[in-house]
C-alpha cells in the first residue's frame, strides 16, 4: 500500500493524498476511512473532512465509483493493474488527536485521513511526503529516508501520528534498553534539563513496575498552542500532547498538567495499546467498539499516571492528593453517580462520553474509574496482607494477555483481582463498578487503612449547602450551573442483589 | 431586591424565610421560583489528608502504596 502526501497550498488547510493499490483482485474494490479513532470512544466521522475523492487506473484514466456507506467507497476496477485514489482532507483541527496544516507544519493523525482496503489491512504501508527539505519528521514510524516512512500494516500506520515541520525541537534519553524522544512543535522554551530529568524519572518508575516496556523506542510529540489547553492521545510507540500557552510551559500550573498527561499517556502504551479488552482486539474502525472496561483502560491509567509521579518523586504527596482531590470533588458533585455505573458509562462513551450530557445521567471512566482503581489497590493490599497490589494485577494482564496478544474480558479482570486478593471481590464489583452504591464509606475506610482521612466539609455557599444549586457569575449575571436532584428513595437491594437509588 | 452578584448574601440574610426569585428562563420569559432550604446538605467539599496519628501498619501501607515516608523527612 503506498500513500503520497503533499500540501501545495497550506493556507487552505487541504492535504492532498494519493493512495496506490497494486494488483487489485475482483471487479470491485472497497476503500474505507475510519469512523473513529482509538483513544476517543465515540464516532468521529472523519469522512466529513474529505472534500474531493476520485479513482483512476494505472494510466490515469478515471474509474467509476460510488459511496456505499458514509465513509466507504466502492470502485469499479475493470481491468486495471493498479487503482489510484486521489482525495484531499481538510486539516484544521489542532489538538492531540486531529490533523492540521498551515505554513509552519503538516500534522497528521493517519487514522483521520488514510484510506484502507478492508481485506488488505495486513499489508505494509509506505508513506512519502512531498515537503520542503527543511522539514523534519517526528514520528514513531520507520524512516526509509528523510521524507519516506513505513508501517508494518494499516494498524501501525493509523497508530502513528506525524509532525512535519522545520522548527521541531528535539531531545532524547535512554532508559534501560528503551530510547525516549521528546519533540516540541510551536513557540516555547523548555527547560530541557528539568523536562528530561522528570520524564526519565516517571518512565523508569513505570518500567520498573511493569518489568519491561512494550517497544524499543517511544516518542512524546508535543504540540504547543498559544492558548490555555492540555490534552493527550495515546499510541503504542508515541503520544501526542497538546499544551498551551507555550509561554507558560514551565510555570507550575501548566507544568504539572504537562507532566501529568505525559505520564498518563505513557502508561497507555501498556494499558490499552498492549493490554486490550477482547472486544477491541483488533480495533474495528468502522463502528462503535462497545466495552464496559473503561474503568480499567482509562480509570486505572488515570490513577497510575499520577501514582507513578509521586512514587518517582516528580510529584510531592500533597500534589498527588490534589490530583485525587480533583477526582473526588467531581465524583461527589455529580449526582449521576446514583444513576449510571462506571461500567455502563463506559459502554455509553459512544453515546455522549465526552460532553457534560444531560444532568445527572452518567459517571466518568476517568474520575470514577480512578477512584475504583484506588479502592481496588488498597483492598488488594489489605486482603493479601501486603503480598499483592494493583501493580501485580497490571503485570499479570501484561504478561498473560498483552504480551500474548490476547484480549482480556471483564471476568478475566475480576478473577485476577480475586486471585491476588485471596478472596471474593464480587460484592465490590457488583456494588461499585457495575452498581451505583455510594463510594464515600468505602473510600473513607480504604484511605484510613493507608493512614489517610477522607475529609468532608460543608460548602461555604448557602446555595450549594442548603438549596442544592451551584451558580457562577458571568458578565454581572448569576447563572445557575447545576441543580442537585430531589432524592426520593434510599438504597434497597433488589432480587438480583443490585442496589437502586432513585432521583428525579 | 435585585440579584446580581449577591445571591449567597441574600440566601444567608433571609435564611429560614420563604424566598421567591424572579428569573429569566432560557426562552426569555419571567419565571418565579420559590426556594426552601433543605435539612440535607448538598455539594460538600472533599479532600484527602494524612491522619495526625497513623498506626505503624497504616504507615507501612502508606509507604508501600506511595513509596514515600508517612512523615515527610525534614
Ligand atoms: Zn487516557
Amino acid at each position: 500500500m503506498r500513500y503520497k502526501i503533499s500540501a501545495p497550498h497550506p493556507v487552505n488547510h487541504l492535504i492532498e493524498i494519493e493512495m496506490t493499490v497494486e494488483n487489485p483482485s475482483g471487479a470491485e474494490m472497497s476503500f474505507q476511512l475510519p469512523s473513529w479513532r482509538p483513544g476517543r470512544y465515540e464516532l468521529g466521522n472523519f469522512a466529513r473532512n474529505v472534500q474531493r475523492w476520485n479513482a483512476f487506473d494505472e494510466k490515469g484514466m478515471p474509474l467509476p465509483f460510488r459511496k456505499t456507506g458514509k465513509d466507504l467507497w466502492q470502485v469499479n476496477v475493470n481491468d486495471a493493474s493498479a487503482v489510484v485514489i486521489r482525495y484531499n482532507y481538510f486539516a484544521a483541527q489542532l489538538d492531540a488527536g486531529g490533523c492540521w496544516l498551515d505554513e509552519n507544519q503538516l500534522y497528521i493523525n493517519p487514522v483521520h485521513c488514510m484510506l484502507y482496503v478492508p481485506e488488505r489491512m495486513h499489508e505494509a504501508c509506505e508513506v512519502s511526503f512531498d515537503l520542503p527539505m527543511s522539514y523534519k519528521l517526528a514520528t514513531s514510524m520507520e524512516k526509509l529516508s528523510d521524507h519516506v516512512l513505513k508501517a508494518q500494516d494499516y494498524h501501525e500506520l493509523v497508530d502513528s501520528p506525524v509532525i512535519a515541520s522545520p522548527t521541531l525541537q528535539h531531545k532524547a534519553f535512554t532508559s534501560g534498553s528503551t530510547i525516549f524522544n521528546i519533540w516540541f512543535q510551536g513557540d516555547c522554551k523548555p527547560d530541557w534539563n528539568r523536562v528530561v530529568e522528570d520524564f526519565k524519572k516517571f518512565s523508569e518508575e513505570q518500567i520498573r513496575t511493569m518489568v519491561d516496556f512494550p517497544v524499543n523506542e517511544y516518542h512524546f510529540l508535543i504540540q504547543i498552542l498559544p492558548f490555555r489547553f492540555y490534552h493527550g492521545v495515546e499510541h503504542l510507540k508515541s503520544t501526542v500532547l497538546a499544551l498551551g500557552p507555550g509561554s507558560n510551559l514551565m510555570e507550575p500550573a501548566l507544568y504539572i498538567d504537562f507532566i501529568g498527561v505525559a505520564s498518563h499517556e505513557l502508561f497507555h502504551s501498556w494499558n490499552i495499546k498492549t493490554i486490550r479488552p477482547a472486544e477491541m482486539l483488533p480495533y474495528d474502525y468502522t463502528r462503535e467498539n462497545y466495552s464496559r472496561l473503561g474503568f480499567v483502560y482509562e480509570g486505572v491509567t488515570t490513577y497510575y499516571g499520577d501514582l507513578f509521579l509521586v512514587r518517582s518523586g516528580v510529584y510531592s504527596v500533597d500534589q498527588f492528593f490534589m490530583e485525587i482531590n480533583a477526582r473526588l470533588q467531581k465524583h461527589f458533585d455529580n449526582y449521576g453517580r446514583f444513576n449510571l455505573s462506571v461500567a455502563d458509562s463506559s459502554f455509553d462513551t459512544w453515546l455522549d462520553g465526552y460532553g457534560p450530557g444531560i444532568p445527572n445521567r452518567k459517571t466518568s471512566i476517568y474520575d470514577e474509574g480512578c477512584l475504583i482503581a484506588l479502592m481496588t489497590d488498597i483492598l488488594i493490599r489489605t486482603k493479601s496482607k501486603g503480598q499483592a497490589s494493583l501493580d501485580e494485577v497490571m503485570r499479570t494482564l501484561y504478561r498473560d494477555f498483552g504480551k500474548r496478544k490476547i484480549g482480556y474480558t471483564e471476568s478475566d479482570y475480576l478473577s485476577i483481582v480475586e486471585k491476588l486478593s485471596g478472596e471474593s471481590m464480587a460484592d465490590f464489583f457488583m456494588d461499585y463498578v457495575y452498581g451505583t452504591e455510594d463510594y464515600e464509606p468505602l473510600l473513607s475506610e480504604s484511605l484510613s487503612l493507608a493512614g489517610c482521612q477522607l475529609v468532608k466539609r460543608s460548602s461555604t455557599f448557602d446555595s450549594e449547602k442548603y438549596f442544592g444549586f451551584k451558580t457562577i457569575l458571568s458578565e454581572g449575571k448569576t447563572i445557575v450551573k447545576q441543580v442537585a436532584p430531589r432524592i426520593t428513595g434510599r438504597y434497597s437491594r433488589t432480587g438480583q442483589g443490585r442496589r437502586n437509588y432513585q432521583c428525579e | 431586591m435585585k440579584v446580581s452578584e449577591n445571591i449567597q448574601d441574600l440566601l444567608h440574610l433571609f435564611a429560614g424565610e420563604k424566598i421567591i426569585l424572579t428569573t429569566y428562563s432560557p426562552l426569555q420569559k419571567m419565571k418565579d421560583i420559590s426556594l426552601a432550604p433543605s435539612k440535607q446538605e448538598y455539594f460538600s467539599n472533599y479532600f484527602i489528608r494524612r491522619k495526625e496519628k497513623a498506626s505503624p501498619d497504616e504507615q507501612r501501607m502508606f509507604k508501600a502504596w506511595l513509596k514515600n515516608d508517612f512523615y515527610p523527612v525534614g
